[in-house]
């Protein structure tokens, strides 16, 4: 068995690490989707019938 | 519709999908880019066509159409046709314009204020034109950023009402654009005891804005219970102004001893509405066909801030109706959609309808032959079972002759035709303009068939015919809408034999393509055609008063018309006398069967400009049979601010490219061009 040089290792682990927070980033990725519809905002916005 | 998108997840291209209700109504598509940590926001203009419920879908989807976020079922509040609707940029949440809000007890009769954020005011003037007036505080103005700014002053321009309010003068040096549309020059404040005054306006004097989104004008008709007795209306029958809430108010002591700050008004062209003393507390002026109104105090403030009669004061600066004030009950019938009068305009020739008594001769011919006849005839040749081979060759005969009675009365070609009412809104020296277009399109289909519709104009979009405020509201989903960042792309399906009509708004700039100028004394008028097509008929409305027919104008002409002429007739008659013939139209366009006489309009041009003044339109018929525009359509605001009203018809002709992306066989087109130059 060939020994694992340290260097390797050392690559290894930071690769591993960037591959889990890659992971964890798309894992969390998540889309904002805000709809405001009529004019105003709370309680829902007012529109014009015929306008 | 304003939306918001943050993607912090990997770049991908977005379509938003956007219903209105829950029957299959047109359907709208935003492509949108989303690259990974953006934020994008957009505001889209859509047409309300209900009167009483409505939802929005909305769907974010990817390029390969699956959902990846949704919001379903956004309620929205509707508020009457013909009632106020203010937007509000206030300083600060509790500055607030507000209405008296225990008078009306229907929610979609009371006059209502929606704070707009400032991020999301539109950026298109056509999302703005549902709200007839908008309250901006300096402080906010300098949070609106430049497509904003431009889209709110295209709708003032185009006829907005702007309240505006200082909160520091020093706001103005960064805002130079509100500078330079105030009526008034801002200088140092002081402070007066100027409660008295403004109750007194509140409750004695005359006040009545006008401008070109003002809510529809009933003032001709002083019976209408929304008629305001500040309108111009016809003398000899002057407004009832019993029930006036406003004569009401008790004057509040602690507010009329109470030292308010004001800023000193320098009026330049604008009128002093309110004045404590020689102190000037509200100035107004118009700008285009919009109305600017510019306070002294700021009304976000102590002691106006506390003032009991506040709901009050803004109801009465954007004239409210009293009616919509009042406890009373009342009744506004009407709410035919003024669409099918130009759906009478832009429908195909090509489609007759069966009459009815036709149609019934045919289905007792029809049952007679299948029934006693066949009967009658098999007994006498005594062939009882041949009834196996008649009874199907008689349906089918009688299929035959439906399909050839159909074709006959309905089948023809492919036809387009376009009707473009085209708002000039002068800008600078008034050689460029604004042009507000609204096209009305009718396409008759020989076969099942979608049609493409597109355009590239900068600010564009598309809707079925609205059906007015009792039908059904919707277009069925014959429409898609694909809406670009510049101009829209449209799909229209057409369903064998006959013929829809839809309506595209849009808004360019481009060189003036009428210029006019005023004479002194008003007594004539130049004008100067750079359409680059032949004027065929010329119309003016001159300063409030009566509408004269001018003759025609060539093509790159300049010619000065003479409007103390003969020729000129009232505006009312001259609107009244096609208010017969619409109804006409309109109640046709609504039969399936029955005559096909009368069912069409063939002046589009004298049709189209009655059709402008949509509020004079009732004067035979009473308010029961109401037509209902939207915003802009109507000029009788303007004409009742004694604007001169210039209105010239280009046969065969189109401004701009035509929508139609398919060959038709047969066309028609026409544009009025509608000018207005504000009274001084």
């Amino acid at each position: 068995m060939i020994p694992l040089r340290p260097t390797s290792a050392i690559l290894r682990f930071w690769l591993g690490c960037l591959l889990a927070l890659l992971a964890g980033s798309l894992a969390q990725a998540k889309i904002q989707f805000d709809v405001f519809a009529g004019y105003g905002d709370a309680g829902g916005g007012v529109v014009r019938a015929g306008g | 519709m304003a939306i918001e998108v943050f993607n912090d997840g990997p770049t991908f291209d977005a379509v938003i999908e956007i219903t209105a209700g829950q029957f299959g109504s047109q359907t709208q598509r935003i492509p949108v880019e989303l690259p990974t940590n953006t934020r994008k926001r957009l505001v889209v203009p859509f047409f309300c066509a209900s009167a009483g419920y409505l939802t929005m879908d909305a769907r974010l989807k990817d390029s390969n159409g699956k959902v990846r976020d949704e919001r379903l079922g956004t309620r929205l509040n509707i508020v009457q046709w013909k009632t106020p609707l203010m937007g509000a940029l206030p300083a600060s949440y509790g500055g607030m314009p507000t209405f008296p809000n225990d008078r009306q007890h229907r929610p979609e009769w009371q006059p209502t204020v929606a704070r707009l954020e400032s991020e999301f005011v539109p950026d298109n003037p056509i999302a703005l034109e549902g709200l007839n007036t908008i309250y901006l505080n300096t402080a906010k103005a300098l949070e609106l950023k430049e497509p904003q700014i431009n889209a709110l002053l295209s709708w003032l321009h185009a006829g907005g009402h702007l309240v505006v309010a200082v909160d520091q003068p020093a706001d103005l040096n960064a805002a130079g654009w509100l500078r330079e549309v105030l009526p008034a020059e801002v200088a140092g404040g002081n402070s007066l005891r100027a409660g008295t005054a403004l109750h007194h306006w509140l409750s004695e004097e005359e006040w009545a804005p006008l401008y070109g989104y003002a809510p529809p004008v009933p003032g001709y008709s002083p019976s209408h219970p929304l008629a305001r007795p500040n309108s111009k209306v016809n003398k000899s029958k002057p407004v009832a102004n019993a029930g006036n809430p406003f004569t009401e108010l008790a004057a509040e002591s602690e507010f009329g001893a109470a030292d308010l700050p004001v800023l000193t008004l320098l009026p330049q062209e604008g009128k002093v509405t309110v004045k404590s003393g020689t102190v000037p507390m509200i100035v107004s002026g118009s700008r285009g066909r919009g109305l600017v109104t510019l306070l002294a105090f700021n009304p976000e403030r102590e002691p106006f801030r506390s003032w009991k009669l506040r709901p009050w004061f803004w109801a009465r600066l954007i004239d409210v109706p009293h009616a919509l004030l009042g406890k009373a009950d009342f009744n506004v019938y009407g709410g035919r959609s003024l669409d099918a009068v130009f759906g009478g305009m832009v429908e195909t020739r090509q489609v007759r309808k069966l009459p009815v008594g036709f149609l019934l001769l045919l289905l007792v011919v029809y049952l007679v032959v299948i029934g006693p006849l066949d009967q009658w005839w098999l007994r006498k040749i005594n062939r009882p079972m041949l009834t196996w081979i008649t009874f199907p060759a008689y349906v089918a005969l009688f299929s035959l002759l439906i399909y050839l009675i159909g074709y006959k009365l309905r089948a023809g070609q492919i036809e387009w035709n376009e009707l473009h009412i085209v708002d000039v809104l002068p800008q600078g020296d008034g050689t460029r303009a604004v042009l507000r277009g609204r096209t009305f399109t009718g396409i008759y289909s020989p076969r099942n068939d979608a049609y493409k519709i597109a355009t590239d104009l900068q600010y564009a979009s598309f809707r079925a015919e609205f059906q007015g405020l009792w039908g059904n509201g919707n277009d069925n989903g014959k429409v898609s809408l694909l809406a670009k960042p510049v101009g829209f792309e449209a799909e229209v399906f057409v369903p064998v034999w006959t013929s829809q009509m839809n309506v595209a708004d849009w808004q360019d700039t481009a060189e003036s393509p009428l210029v006019a100028k005023l004479g002194s004394g008003g007594h004539t008028i130049r004008l100067e055609n750079h359409s680059g097509h032949r004027i065929g008929r010329l119309w003016v409305v001159s300063a409030g008063g009566p509408i004269s027919e001018l003759g025609d104008l060539p093509m790159g002409a300049a010619k000065e018309f003479d409007l103390t002429g003969a020729g000129a007739t009232s505006l009312e008659p001259f609107v009244a006398a096609h208010e017969n013939e619409f109804q006409t139209v309109v109640t046709r366009r609504e039969e399936i069967f029955g005559d096909s006489a009368k069912a069409h309009i063939d002046d589009w041009a004298s049709a189209s400009v009655a059709a402008s003044f949509g509020s004079l339109l009732h004067l035979n018929n009473g308010d029961s049979r109401e037509f209902v525009w939207p915003a802009g359509m109507d000029l009788t605001s303007l004409f009742q601010r004694n604007d001169t009203i210039v209105l010239a018809w280009i046969p065969d002709a189109s401004l701009v490219a035509p929508f139609n992306k398919f060959t038709p066989k047969r066309q028609q087109n026409g544009t009025l061009l509608r000018l207005v130059i504000p009274s001084r």
